[in-house]
């Protein structure tokens, strides 16, 4: 490989705004999705992915444009609903979990779809989103100018989307350190765990919206996922844990763009599939000392 | 055959296989495994579609099963040399295997794939029919044959083990069967709606039914309707994605048993619930009066129900005289066979359970109304008949008892 291949990705400004739209949508989804993996609930995390999908063709419908907050209130009210309805079905009707969250999770994504079908002259959705979404046609979308640069409006949603998790874990850090570690240390501390459960589930909803478009409903589960489950092989520390989803959204959205070139396939899945040998390449660099331990 | 016809036939072949394995999926606590399976076999669809151009249904099968073979070895791997929970590693492998699905369909663009993406009854023809109906015939005749095997090694692993069967053989030929029913379903509802056809109708059936087998019978029966019922709403109107409303058919469905399931739905366990407390407090309140009648004064007066005290004279338990409320003979045997149960189980909390004299009454209060006849016997012998209890109350007998 010689240096035009290195370098060639960077010559035009589209692929600049793919690698940023990629970043951030990395960025956004990590940093909840951290949380979720701490707490076991990366299922949640799936569930909610597919389930948002009746609330952004509701939002849709009342706003008319993708980029509106309805979407995204149609969204977390949607993802909100099924893990509650969940909790309901594993509680009171004595459903094991997992197939309450398998019956609850399709029937919303089909809730989604037949909505989709149904007003189809009416949203201008891509169905394909809804399984892989396309950060090409997303980033040649509308522009909005912000001086002399025309700068696509997915890459504002995706940055606000990424600033609204980063303001999350910085604002909530402490409360959401004990509530995910120590419940009744944090029930002592008059922190209730389940409001702030509610508010990650709500930002979860909230970022996998911001996701759809980019990378669709399916993958963006990896993008919730796979930052921190590659982090926590190298760091216990929460703080670390958090800077280095960061960094390993940056890192895939670069390593993505260059897979994408070479493999000529599509951005998105590229990211995860930069993503997932990142994961890789920290597994087989980091054998954590406890293990090894262990296996004297 | 008529398009409709085909589409109807394949959902009823779908819904009844994939309810019996889907049984076995929930009570396995499986149902995520299956979703991930699902989403794991795309990458080895694209390879088989890409790979021959004729679309052989078998050659898309086999390297879908390897994929998700591949999958589930990932799986496993990660839970061993990570410390990764089940949950984590499980969202992992789903998405980052549809990934690698995804980047190879973009790139190969191999044609048909949209039908296991989206799901179309529509783009089932007479191969897939011929294959969805040899594995529904191979799994109907399997299934109830190995049915106590595959019971067994669902339930209680080690126990199967210990007795001598090829505990593995089962769990790689249940693999196997669930990975295939997996892949021929995601032609008609789409990667996502398979958990959907799987786990639904076995849910549902819960609600119904404690047994095993009556599960995978009512599960079947279940997949088989709502597959049907969404394949014929669908025809009705046009555009309609059938795949999604065969799930949302099943849904009403899983939701009409979660409100009438005769073993675990809304109102059948309401109603049973109602049924309990009502009888409860008509015992108590033949206590009462039992109490009242042998240390008068002594007692709590009754708080009056009027509609309980209706119930309890209608049965003949009560009669209501200007003086008062009086326990009837048969009432009085009743009663007594309340005192007699409260007072044998405090007696044998203190004798056998080592439990103090003051700290048994609360315990007795409940247990006096679940003991049955038999348990009371049972007691009567296991004590030697005893005739005072822990407070130095004397234990009454039974009248009949007595007389006999």
């Amino acid at each position: 490989m010689n240096l035009d291949f290195w370098i060639d990705p960077w010559r035009s400004v589209t692929s600049i705004w793919l690698v940023v739209t990629a970043a951030f949508t990395a960025i956004a989804c990590g940093l909840p999705g951290s949380f979720l993996v701490l707490r076991r609930m990366s299922l949640a995390g799936d569930a909610i992915s597919h389930s948002v999908l009746p609330g952004i063709v509701v939002g849709f419908l009342i706003a008319g444009s993708l980029d509106s907050p309805w979407l995204i209130a149609g969204a977390a009210l949607s993802g909100w609903l099924t893990v509650m309805a969940i909790e309901l079905l594993h509680r009171r009707g004595g459903v094991r979990e997992d197939a309450a969250t398998g019956v609850v999770f399709t029937a919303m994504f089909s809730i989604g779809v037949v909505l989709l079908r149904l007003f189809a002259s009416k949203v201008d959705l891509d169905p394909d989103c809804v399984l892989f979404g396309n950060l090409e046609t997303a980033v040649h979308g509308s522009q909005i100018a912000i001086g002399n640069l025309a700068v696509p409006t997915i890459v504002l949603l995706t940055g606000s989307t990424a600033l609204l998790a980063i303001a999350f874990v910085t604002l909530l850090y402490h409360r959401l350190l004990s509530t995910s570690f120590d419940p009744s240390l944090a029930k002592l501390t008059a922190q209730s765990p389940a409001l702030s459960q509610s508010i990650l589930l709500a930002v979860t909803a909230a970022v996998v919206v911001a996701a759809f478009q980019t990378v669709g409903a399916i993958m963006s589960v990896a993008l919730l996922v796979l930052p921190a489950a590659t982090c926590l092989l190298i760091t216990r520390r929460l703080s670390h844990l958090l800077l280095g989803v960061i960094i390993h959204g940056f890192l895939s959205a670069i390593g993505g763009l260059y897979l994408a070139t070479w493999l000529n396939c599509n951005l998105g899945a590229s990211v995860i599939l930069a993503g997932a040998t990142l994961f890789i390449a920290c597994l087989l660099r980091f054998k954590r000392p406890t293990s090894v331990i262990k296996q004297l | 055959m008529t398009a409709l016809q085909y589409a109807l036939l394949a959902a009823l072949l779908l819904g009844t296989v994939s309810g019996l394995l889907g049984s076995f999926v929930v009570v396995r606590r499986m149902a995520l495994t299956g979703d991930m399976l699902s989403h794991a076999v795309l990458p080895g669809i694209v390879a088989g579609l890409a790979w021959n151009e004729s679309r052989n249904p078998l050659i898309v099968l086999i390297s879908a099963v390897i994929a998700g073979v591949l999958g589930s070895l990932t799986m496993n791997g990660l839970l061993r040399f990570t410390k990764l929970k089940p949950d984590a590693a499980l969202a992992l492998v789903l998405s980052v295997f549809f990934a690698i699905g995804i980047a190879m369909i973009s790139r190969l663009q191999p044609a048909g794939v949209l039908a296991f993406l989206y799901g179309q009854v529509a783009a089932i023809d007479r191969r897939d029919l011929v294959l969805l109906l040899a594995v529904t015939l191979v799994c109907v005749v399997l299934i109830p044959l190995a049915f106590r095997q595959l019971c067994l090694v669902s339930f209680d692993a080690a126990f199967a083990r210990l007795l001598g069967f090829p505990v593995r053989f089962f769990e790689i030929a249940f693999f196997l069967l669930l990975t295939i029913v997996i892949v021929i379903s995601m032609q008609a509802v789409g990667v996502v709606l398979v958990t959907a056809m799987l786990v639904t109708p076995a849910a549902a059936a819960r609600f119904c039914t404690h047994s095993l087998p009556k599960t995978a019978a009512i599960a079947c029966g279940m997949g088989a309707l709502g597959g049907v019922a969404g394949v014929w709403i669908s025809s009705l109107g046009n555009n309609l994605p059938t795949g999604p409303l065969m799930a949302l058919a099943t849904t009403v469905l899983f939701l009409g048993a979660g409100l009438l399931g005769p073993r675990r739905g809304w109102i059948p366990s309401m109603l049973r619930r109602k049924r309990e407390s009502r009888r409860i407090a008509g015992e108590d309140v033949l206590k009462t009066l039992w109490l009242h009648e042998e240390l008068p004064g002594l007692v709590r007066p009754l708080i009056p129900n009027e509609r309980l005290l209706k119930k309890l004279t209608a049965s003949g338990w009560i009669e209501r005289t200007t003086t008062g409320v009086h326990l009837t003979s048969s009432g009085h045997d009743q009663a007594t066979k309340l005192v007699r149960t409260h007072r044998l189980w405090e007696r044998y909390l203190t004798e056998y359970a080592a439990y103090k004299a003051d700290h048994v009454h609360d315990e007795a209060e409940r247990a006096e109304h679940w003991i049955d006849e038999k348990r009371l016997a049972e007691l009567t012998a296991k004590l030697g008949d005893p005739s005072w209890d822990p407070h130095g109350k004397p234990i009454p007998s039974l009248r009949k008892e007595a007389s006999s």
